[in-house]
């Protein structure tokens, strides 16, 4: 016969406060633009695929740097030094254009390189300092800090839905 | 959900209505058709009946109350007219064309969740039942007109029947009693093609039991018709079934033996029976009605007659559009998987080790191609619907209209059945509904000036539709006053348009296609129906952004008639693959006339405007890199020879430059999603094979754009 009752264990403790983190944690996708790095919540990326021929798109915004075609969809492709006013610097093979999804509606981000995933629970993420400008600072939801080995890291986490909606004027 | 229907059966019911509320509009429309000509066809009031029953019916179950409520008065007033007891008149039917403008407007509002205003629902049911309460005249003292029924006849009768019986009596038609036996498998077949082959003749207004004695297998009915037609006629439609025909005498009383009249449950509803005990058709005894009514399959009630409808309906599937769309874009990959095959096929026809591979590879593309073909053409031809359902919107708006103005509108539809894609007709309907009433408004005269002008008073609008190979061409006529040139050009003067020098230049063609211009149909003042704002310009605009063309001509004083000719599809295109400044582009190949090859020579410059001259007249041109602003990369100079592709817009023609013309391809237009979808000039995107992704030109944008800029600088 099995004992009425059991005792907590060190086990089932951290058991537990691994779920609770895991519920309060967010998994950001990091990735380097112009020598910065950005994140963007995991949830939001669809894809990561390598750079591929773009078709431009004329009468758009300099950052729109073209359309390509994903699994029989038409996407934009968005120049994300260029929608951040970073430095331009030559693209490597490590470039990649991140998939992400905007209310069902999918865009591309050409990025220079992808990092990986950090997971941060709220308290680690900072509003963005206001001491960023107006216009820079609309892109940012945020300032996330991590350890990497001993040494303290910062992610820029991007506002999605203000990178992604833009005009196109006639 | 199991506080209410989900949202995929609201939809379905929401389709539903809506498809019974257009065949309830249609009837609506052929009863005053034939009101206008004095005729009445009682089925049509029937199936206006029924139409109404199951509107009430379902949206009962899906509890839309103000539906439920006003197919339920609608309901009491069609079965009085459909008993005589009401006079059908045009204040009534303008009642129960309001009745299908509401049933809209509620459908539009459930549609989108809101709970809508009852009230202007709750005034109809008012005055529809007053309407309903306007008995017609008083019965006639004789309704029977000499014909001496059997009371016990008339007994079994159902009101509806014995009215009908009336009305044929009335019009002066023969009685005529067809004896017919049938096989008690078979009877609802035989039966219906009985009634088949008397319906052209005449009406038939009950059938029962014969008395005389029926075998176990058989059962043998008594058909009452009435008809206008000789009895050689009536016995030669029924040539070759099982029956037989008799004219019932008027008058002169038969000498047939009677069965004791059963008892009498609804007193006869006019008159009280002839006195006279000579009954000339035998009223069924109890019992027999009773077995047939038991055994018959084929009901004549009209709630049984419903479910049989449904049956019918259950053949046919309701699909979302987009699920289509999406098929069509799985074709679309598939042609690209088999062009990616004919790559490999094509990689190793050299290959001398290869050639069985080849020639099997070769056979099964063949094969595959062929296939792919038909899915397609399967999948396009769902997407076709008849133009009938948006001209019997139009034929409501024209009575709307014609009656607003004080015009008599005589309106005939031909080609009703022509089939286009699903999302042109939707497009296409608010465009042709003002043209029509533009046709109202100003084409049709007033009826003094018409009689002036030696017309008869009532206008004639024609609109016809026909299949021309890949294209359907709609054509709106009237026999108005045409059009006035003088007016038309003082109009575009007016506005800066065009100057006076060049007007008297213009071919009267022309003259006419300056209606289309901006601002030349407006109207100075707004009108409650027209408006202030929206012109022919909007027309044309509508109907070239379905890659129609759109013309005018009009002869004076004799009428005017619009054509507007658009492609059957818009989902598969024909392109015509171009290159400029070292990119690619498809043009759809139905906005392109012609296409040239120019050298530099061929090419004029008026007023730092490049022209050429093209069969005598002159040809705007445009040059697609600068249309785009492209940017020539150092390899790529402009070649020494370039193509003009001629495209057209409405009456206006440009002239596109371009580097290279590449070929014709069939291609899906894909969107570019919401962020780019306004992107001047650009429709959509394609992919040629290869994973290579081109953009399609909006042609129709970029004509209006150098029209603009031509303009601006005229």
């Amino acid at each position: 016969m099995s004992a009425p009752f059991s005792l907590a264990t060190e086990e089932t403790y951290l058991r537990a406060i691994d779920r609770h983190e895991a519920r309060t944690s967010r998994a950001v996708l990091t990735f380097v633009v112009g020598g910065e790095t950005y994140g963007v919540d995991i949830l939001h990326i669809r894809e990561i695929i390598k750079m591929r021929t773009l078709t431009e798109v004329p009468r758009t915004p300099a950052f729109v740097i073209g359309v390509i075609s994903v699994r029989g969809l038409v996407i934009p492709v968005l120049d994300l030094r260029a929608r951040l006013r970073l430095e331009d610097t030559p693209l490597t093979r490590a470039a990649r254009i991140l998939v992400v999804d905007r209310d069902g509606e999918p865009f591309g981000l050409l990025v220079d390189a992808v990092s990986g995933v950090v997971r941060f629970t709220e308290s680690e993420i900072e509003p963005p300092p206001a001491t960023l400008n107006v216009a820079d600072g609309s892109f940012l939801s945020g300032i996330g800090r991590y350890l990497s080995g001993r040494r303290q890291r910062m992610v820029i986490l991007l506002a999605l839905d203000e990178v992604v909606s833009f005009q196109v004027t006639r | 959900m199991s506080d209410g229907p989900t949202e995929k059966a609201l939809q379905e019911f929401l389709s539903e209505a809506q498809e019974i509320v257009e065949a309830f509009n249609r009837d609506l429309l052929t009863l005053d058709e034939e009101r206008a000509q004095g005729r009445s066809d009682p089925d049509v009031v029937n199936d206006a009946f029924r139409a109404v029953h199951s509107l009430k019916g379902l949206s009962g179950l899906f509890g839309v109350t103000r539906m439920t409520n006003l197919s339920h008065n609608l309901e009491n007033l069609l079965d009085s007219l459909r008993l005589g007891r009401v006079e059908l008149k045009p204040a009534m039917l303008d009642l129960l064309f309001e009745a299908v403008g509401q049933f809209h407007r509620v459908i539009g509002e459930t549609a989108e969740g809101q709970a809508g205003d009852a009230q202007p629902i709750d005034d109809l049911i008012a005055r529809l039942d007053a309407a309903a309460l306007q008995r017609a005249g008083k019965a006639e003292a004789d309704p029977f007109n000499g014909y001496q029924l059997d009371p016990g006849l008339l007994s079994v009768l159902t009101e509806y029947e014995e009215h009908r019986l009336r009305e044929n009596i009335k019009a002066g038609r023969t009685l005529y009693r067809i004896h017919a036996a049938f096989d008690l498998m078979t009877i609802d077949k035989e039966l219906d093609a009985l009634k088949g082959r008397l319906k052209p003749i005449g009406e038939v207004i009950t059938y029962l039991p014969s008395v005389e004695a029926a075998s176990d297998q058989q059962i043998e009915l008594d058909v009452i018709l009435g008809s206008a037609r000789p009895l050689d006629e009536v016995t030669l439609a029924i040539e070759g079934l099982t029956a037989q025909v008799a004219v019932i005498p008027r008058g002169r009383p038969a000498h047939v033996e009677s069965a004791p009249a059963p008892e009498v449950i609804r007193e006869p509803a006019a008159a009280a029976p002839p006195k006279a005990p000579a009954p000339t058709i035998d009223p069924p005894p109890e019992a027999a009605r009773d077995k047939a009514a038991a055994r018959e399959p084929h009901p004549r009630d009209l709630g049984e007659r419903d479910e049989l409808s449904l049956k019918s309906v259950a053949q046919t599937v309701r699909v979302d559009i987009r699920k289509l769309d999406h098929l069509m874009n799985i074709v679309g990959e598939l042609a690209i998987a088999r062009a990616g095959f004919q790559g490999i096929l094509d990689g190793i026809k050299g290959d001398r080790s290869q050639v069985v591979l080849a020639r099997a590879l070769r056979h099964e593309l063949r094969s595959l191609g062929r296939k792919l073909d038909e899915l397609q053409a399967g999948i396009l031809e769902v997407r076709m619907v008849p133009l009938g359902q948006m001209f019997d919107k139009l034929a409501r708006v024209v009575r709307k209209i014609s009656r607003d103005a004080g015009k008599e509108i005589r309106l005939t539809i031909t080609g009703a059945d022509t089939e286009l894609d699903k999302l042109i007709v939707e497009e296409l309907s608010d465009p042709l509904m003002h043209v029509i009433r533009n046709c109202i408004d100003h084409g049709i005269e007033k009826p003094e000036a018409r009689a002036k002008a030696g017309k008869p008073e009532a206008g004639a609008i024609r609109i016809w539709a026909e299949q021309r190979g890949n294209h359907v061409v709609i054509a709106i006529e009237d026999d108005g006053a045409g059009l006035d040139e003088r007016r038309l050009i003082e109009k575009a003067v007016a506005r800066g348009l065009l100057d006076p020098a060049q007007a008297r230049e213009l071919s009267q063609r022309e003259i006419y296609n300056l209606i289309f211009l901006p601002g030349v149909s407006t109207k100075e003042v707004a009108d409650q129906m027209s408006g202030r704002g929206v012109g022919m310009d909007v027309v044309k605009t509508n109907i070239a952004r379905l890659s129609g063309i759109i013309d005018i001509s009009s002869q004076p004083g004799q009428g005017t008639r619009l054509t507007i000719t658009l492609p059957i599809t818009l989902a598969i295109i024909q392109a015509l693959v171009v290159r400029a400044a070292g990119r690619t582009y498809a043009m759809p190949l139905n906005s392109v006339l012609e296409s040239l090859l120019v050298t530099h020579n061929d090419v004029v410059t008026i007023e730092r405007r490049e022209v050429m001259s093209l069969r005598g007249q002159t040809l705007p041109l445009a040059r697609l890199e600068r249309v785009f602003a492209l940017e020539r990369g150092a390899n790529q100079p402009a070649p020494g020879r370039q193509f003009v592709v001629v495209v057209g817009l409405a009456q206006h023609r440009i002239g596109l430059l371009v580097d290279e013309l590449v070929g014709q391809q069939d291609i899906v237009i894909k969107p570019l999603g919401r962020a780019l979808e306004n992107v001047p000039g650009v429709a959509g995107a394609t992919e040629l094979g290869g994973q290579q992704t081109v953009l399609v030109l909006d042609v129709a944008a970029i004509v209006e754009e150098a029209i603009a800029t031509q303009v601006a600088a005229a």
